[in-house]
């Protein structure tokens, strides 16, 4: 039996994306920021290196540049990813299409995948479209091809995590305004929750003079992972680590942050699917 | 038989929405679904078109559970809700491409089959215009369209007529007998009999989630009783009062009203027990000048089926 990969769903809302005035508008002001970002602590890394003794390294200068573009660019992904999933489904329902979808032979599995695809490659494309700023950082040297790829696919990591949980309240609320809220209230809590708490539990434990490298909660911190995965993947080339802990803590902390992503990403999705299941409950 | 309901319940709640249902749509039919609003026709509908579950019973299109094998049962309904949901930006042959689509109709397929169906509710020189520009009328046959992308073989209309103008309507029945032609079978919904009576082969009435009657329209009638108004005219006031003394004895004639020397009656027989009472006045000797017969409306049986059950 041949499997049918193609979605309709992919291929309409890529049409209607690209079709927009407002698509090429986006995609400049992200590139826009992130130059905006970039010139400023580039220039702050040339200007430090121009008054110290090792004048001849650039590639400090170089992953100054891109740790700025990586962690800029998070931030900007983390933002993006919900709001594009967040009127997934809310938006069929305030159209009043959701329920032609489901009658047709797509299931609600193909319908919420393909959302959430769709959302995914328009953030892919926003990557691409930073691809000629990283060449830059490569330019001044210090950076491996190694940590592009990582942050490639940290990012798909937090664009599915975050995009799930957008499409999740999209499957809960009526209004797209309600879930995309809810979607950054809840992303925010992940964020600074899991920073909380680690710093609480430091802190508690070092009223009993257990001083530990890390934090148990910060494993749940998506950029602390993101940090730990670039630094990891940057090692070959720097030899430094920046939360000076061993190869292997490193290691653990992006492998569980991982797979806690994935299982958040998965529990989201297969909760919206079965949300938007008009025949859910039935024997079959 | 195309489609088959046993039983068909829903509660929402504790609230009854569909009461043990049982209709029967024939190949080739247009069935109609009369009720007033919250009768429970767009809650049947639903149902059949696999967007809800029921609470109980069963239904069958060509054979095939609906319960057991949604899937397939898709394959062979085509739903259009009492709403119009379109995608604003896209084109109208993108539209119908994308379900298309959605319901795995071969690309090569798509492009004679969008013509032909653009060409079928008389859109064919709006294919490239985006849906948002299109009239109210012109979304509802778009929608139409939308719902025949997979050549199903039971079309699901939830009240296509509401909201639409006199013309539009025209154009609507104009295309559903079209389809019948081709022969397919369609289940219509409306909350107002006469716009089916002369369409439809078949009506249900439904009221409470309950069917109050069903059938043919003469079925529908003899059912309810062949409600008729007559008056006659009596020659003397002498015949008149023979003539009622002749009517009161005959088991048909309920109720009637004096008018100068014409009497106005509610006459429940058939034409046969009709020609009975013109007899019965020969018989007697009543001087009859005039006597006329007018059949209620069905819309009036409608209201009055309703008004019985509420
Ligand atoms: N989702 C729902 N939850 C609770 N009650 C509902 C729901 N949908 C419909 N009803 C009730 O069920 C009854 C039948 O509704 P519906 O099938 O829409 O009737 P119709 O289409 O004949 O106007 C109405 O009384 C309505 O209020
Ligand atoms: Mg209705």
């Amino acid at each position: 039996m041949k499997i049918k990969l193609n979605n309709p769903i992919i291929s309409s809302e890529m049409k209607i994306r690209m079709r927009s005035w407002r698509s090429p508008i986006a995609l400049l002001v992200y590139i826009f920021i992130l130059v905006v970002f970039l010139l400023i602590f580039a220039s702050m890394a040339l200007s430090t290196m121009r008054y110290g003794y090792n004048t001849a390294d650039y590639s400090e200068v170089g992953l100054v540049i891109f740790y700025t573009l990586s962690i800029v660019q998070f931030f900007i992904i983390v933002l993006v990813a919900p709001a594009s999933t967040a009127g997934a489904i809310s938006s069929e329902r305030e159209k009043q299409t959701l329920d032609l979808l489901l009658c047709t032979q797509m299931s609600p599995t193909k319908i919420v995948l393909g959302k959430l695809v769709s959302s995914l490659l328009w953030i892919l494309l926003m990557f691409i479209a930073s691809i000629p700023l990283y060449s830059i950082a490569f330019l001044f040297g210090g950076v491996t091809p190694m940590a592009v790829v990582t942050v490639m696919l940290y990012y798909f990591l937090v664009s599915l995590a975050a995009g799930s949980i957008g499409m999740f309240y999209s499957t809960v609320f009526k209004r797209t305004v309600t879930s995309s809220i809810m979607a950054y209230l809840t992303i925010f809590l992940i964020f600074v929750l899991s920073l909380v708490i680690g710093y609480a539990e430091l802190f508690f434990l070092s009223q009993r003079n257990v001083y530990p490298d890390f934090a148990n909660a910060f494993y749940f911190n998506p950029f602390i992972a993101f940090l730990g995965a670039m630094s990891l993947a940057l090692q070959g080339a720097t030899g430094t680590n920046i939360f000076s802990v061993t190869a292997f803590q490193l290691k653990t902390l992006v492998a569980v942050n991982v797979v806690f992503l994935l299982l958040l990403s998965a529990l989201a999705l297969l909760t919206s699917i079965s949300r938007i299941n008009p025949l859910k409950g039935r024997k079959r | 038989m195309l489609l088959k309901t046993v039983n068909l319940t829903k509660y929402y709640g504790h609230f009854l929405a569909l009461d043990k249902l049982n209709i029967e749509v024939r190949e080739g039919e247009i069935y109609g679904f009369v009720g007033p609003n919250g009768a429970g026709k767009t809650t049947a509908m639903k149902i059949l078109a696999c967007l809800m579950n029921a609470s109980a019973g069963e239904a069958y299109i060509d054979g095939i559970s609906i319960m057991q094998n949604p899937a397939k049962a898709k394959k062979l309904i085509g739903y259009m809700p009492d709403f119009f949901g379109v995608y604003d930006n896209l084109k109208v042959d993108e539209y119908l491409e994308f379900y298309a689509d959605a319901h795995n109709v071969p690309k090569s397929e798509r492009a004679p089959l969008i013509e032909d169906l653009l060409q079928l509710v008389n859109l064919s020189d709006k294919k490239d215009k985006y849906v948002d520009t299109l009239s109210r009328g012109m979304k509802q046959r778009l929608c139409l369209a939308r719902s025949l992308i997979h050549d199903p073989k039971l079309l699901i209309l939830d009240e296509p007529a509401s909201g639409m103008d006199p013309q539009a309507r025209a154009e609507m029945k104009f295309i559903l007998k079209a389809l019948k032609a081709q022969g397919k079978s369609i289940l219509i919904s409306s909350h107002i009999l006469p716009e089916l009576s002369e369409m439809c082969d078949r009506v249900c009435i439904l009221s409470r989630g309950k069917s109050v009657v069903s059938g043919n329209m003469d079925e529908i009638m003899e059912a309810m009783g062949r409600r008729a108004k007559i008056t006659i005219g009596f020659l003397t006031d002498e015949d008149l009062q023979n003539g009622v003394a002749v009517m009161r004895t005959n088991d048909y004639v309920g109720q009637m009203v004096r008018e100068g020397n014409k009497v106005e009656a509610v006459f429940n027989g058939t034409d046969e027990d009709m020609s009975k009472l013109i007899k019965a006045f020969a018989l007697s000797d009543v001087r009859i000048v005039s006597i006329s017969k007018t059949v209620q409306s069905l819309e009036q049986i409608f209201l009055e089926v309703i008004g019985n059950e509420n």
